[in-house]
């Protein structure tokens, strides 16, 4: 046998030892995800491949994402998912799939990765104004990430505004901005919902809202009365009763008034308090 | 045989010169696969699979386009040169501003039927997805930003082979035409990314203005490659694109094709061939 044979089978046999050697040991195995080239760089090298650049950034990120374990709290790969999410957005703005997917990973990271979330969201709504579901993401995010009630009333209500959404939609949005303190938004919000309204069960709800909502207002108006006349804000409630207000209102199915700092909302039943 | 005779009997050759070295049908083979690859790819999205589609067959198409001008035009006129065809094409009653309208007009003739050949394919498998795909992930198939998509690709990549005449008019070898070329391609993609970064530095620093100017100038030289990008059309119900827009658009790449052209037969001329 030749020794250029031999060797050509020495540097096979090495090749295959070290390939079997790197996969069972899962040193080829990726931990991180590959840094995102700056956006220019894919503007320059393929101007018109840059959808297509979008769409394999996001296979890439996808398919990484499908190998991570999830029950593992070290998340060293937060910020480069961020970073992966905000390229495919740049470089292919209608992309749907990129703000579905951007919601169904970054919010449940950390606080970062909702700001993350929602900024892609923001840009999102600027390119598919009729997409409901892109601010439905954003208020949701608001609300149950954030904790900020107030933040996702607004975004809830462009979701509805859309006119694709669900009417459930609308009617979170309003509740929402009551238990932000914003209770006369609230009010003129359920009021023009209930006009359009033709399901008579739907507009029965409503209604009990409105109803719901014109008490609170009478409440806020006497808080309003009180400072007029004392100069001071109360610091309860009861402190309204008998002279500006006769009694504060009980609400059924759990709704109640919270008052705090001067600020009176609307606090819907939480579902998981029992 | 008056001069259209010749330029058509010339453009006739360097067309059937390209089928016969199996350019065509190895562009057509390598695209048919890439797009059969396509079936995989667009499986990875789980929305908006009509844009993906989309995006990824006219991504083929430019790249097959591009393989063309760079590894097949480049080549045929420094064949010529170089195996000294040229001097049998010249000893003709053939002008030396001919032989480049010949050239250029054989090898549009090509490129045509090449994108054309992938862009009936590519028609057909769009309607093929979408029959088998739900409303919901590809709503419409829009025939006239298929043709208007088409159109843009099809300039652009004329403007580019009109660049190549030229260059191959100026220097001499097929490498360095090449060279040249992917140089003016590379300008012409990053020329928009570096104005609009220069104009973000003026507007926050008030500076860089005298560069702004230097680079507004060059881009006449190197017009943006993306402007004829309308792939986001083939997609949208309705056209988001002004009529007014797309005719300035068609009109600026022609006359800019022409304009090469015109310097390309010019540099011809006044060389030394020997």
């Amino acid at each position: 046998m030749s020794i250029k044979l031999w060797i050509t089978g020495m540097i096979l046999a090495t090749y295959s030892l070290l390939f079997i050697f790197g996969n069972a040991s899962g040193l080829i195995k990726k931990e991180q995800l590959s840094p995102v080239m700056p956006l220019s760089f894919y503007q320059i090298i393929a101007p018109y491949l840059r959808q297509l650049s979008a769409e394999s950034l996001y296979i890439q990120t996808m398919v990484f994402i499908g190998d991570v374990d999830s029950t593992i709290m070290q998340r060293p790969y937060e910020k480069s998912l961020s970073a992966h999410f905000f390229t495919i957005q740049k470089l292919h703005p209608p992309l749907i799939d990129t703000y579905y997917s951007a919601q169904g990973f970054l919010p449940w990271l950390s606080r970062e990765g909702t700001l993350s979330a929602n900024a892609i969201h923001e840009e999102g709504m600027k390119v598919l104004p009729t997409n409901w579901r892109i601010p439905f993401y954003a208020g949701f995010n608001h609300f149950y990430f954030l904790n900020d009630p107030e933040g996702a009333a607004p975004l809830l209500r462009k979701s509805f505004e859309t006119g694709n959404s669900p009417r459930l939609v609308g009617h979170l949005a309003s509740m929402l901005a009551a238990r932000g303190s914003d209770l006369v938004v609230s009010l003129v919000w359920i009021k023009s919902m209930l006009e359009r309204e033709q399901d008579e069960t739907i507009r029965q709800r409503y209604i009990k809202d409105v109803d719901m909502l014109e008490r609170s207002l009478a409440v806020q108006a006497a808080i309003r009365n009180y400072y007029q006349k004392h100069g001071a804000l109360p610091t309860r409630l009861d402190a309204l009763i008998p002279d500006f207000i006769a009694e504060i209102p009980v609400f059924a199915q759990g709704y109640r008034l919270n008052y705090s700092d001067g600020r009176l909302s609307l606090i819907r039943p939480d579902k998981h308090s029992n | 045989m008056n001069a259209w005779n010749r330029i058509t009997a010339l453009s006739k050759i360097v067309a059937l010169d390209g089928i016969r070295k199996h350019t065509l049908i190895g562009l057509v083979l390598l695209a048919l696969l890439a797009e059969t690859f396509g079936i995989f790819f667009i499986d990875f999205f789980g929305y908006d699979i009509g844009r993906v589609a989309s995006d990824f067959f006219f991504s083929v198409m430019w790249l097959a386009g591009l393989l063309f001008l760079f590894f097949h035009a480049v080549q045929v006129i420094a064949w010529d040169e170089e195996q000294k065809i040229i001097f049998a094409i010249l000893a003709r009653p053939l002008s030396r501003t001919e032989y480049v309208i010949g050239t250029w007009l054989g090898l549009l003739i090509l490129m045509l039927f090449l994108e054309l050949l992938l862009g009936t394919i590519a028609w057909l498998s769009l309607l093929w997805i979408q029959s088998n795909v739900g409303e919901v992930y590809f709503l419409t198939l829009n025939g006239t930003g298929f043709i208007i998509t088409l159109l843009g690709l099809l300039l652009t990549q004329t403007a580019v082979l009109s660049a190549i005449m030229l260059f191959s008019g100026l220097v001499r070898g097929g490498f360095p035409v090449l060279i040249l070329s992917l140089a003016y391609y590379f300008i012409c993609s990053g020329l928009p990314v570096v104005r609009e970064s220069i104009q973000r530095q003026i507007s926050m620093n008030n500076e860089g203005e005298g560069l702004a100017m230097i680079l507004k100038a060059l881009s006449f030289l190197f017009p943006d490659m993306n402007r004829m990008d309308y792939k986001g059309e083939v997609v949208n119900s309705l056209l988001s694109l002004d009529s007014s827009a797309i005719i300035f658009q068609i009109a600026f790449a022609i006359v800019y094709a022409l304009l090469m052209i015109a310097l390309a037969c010019h540099a011809y001329s006044r060389r030394d061939i020997q």
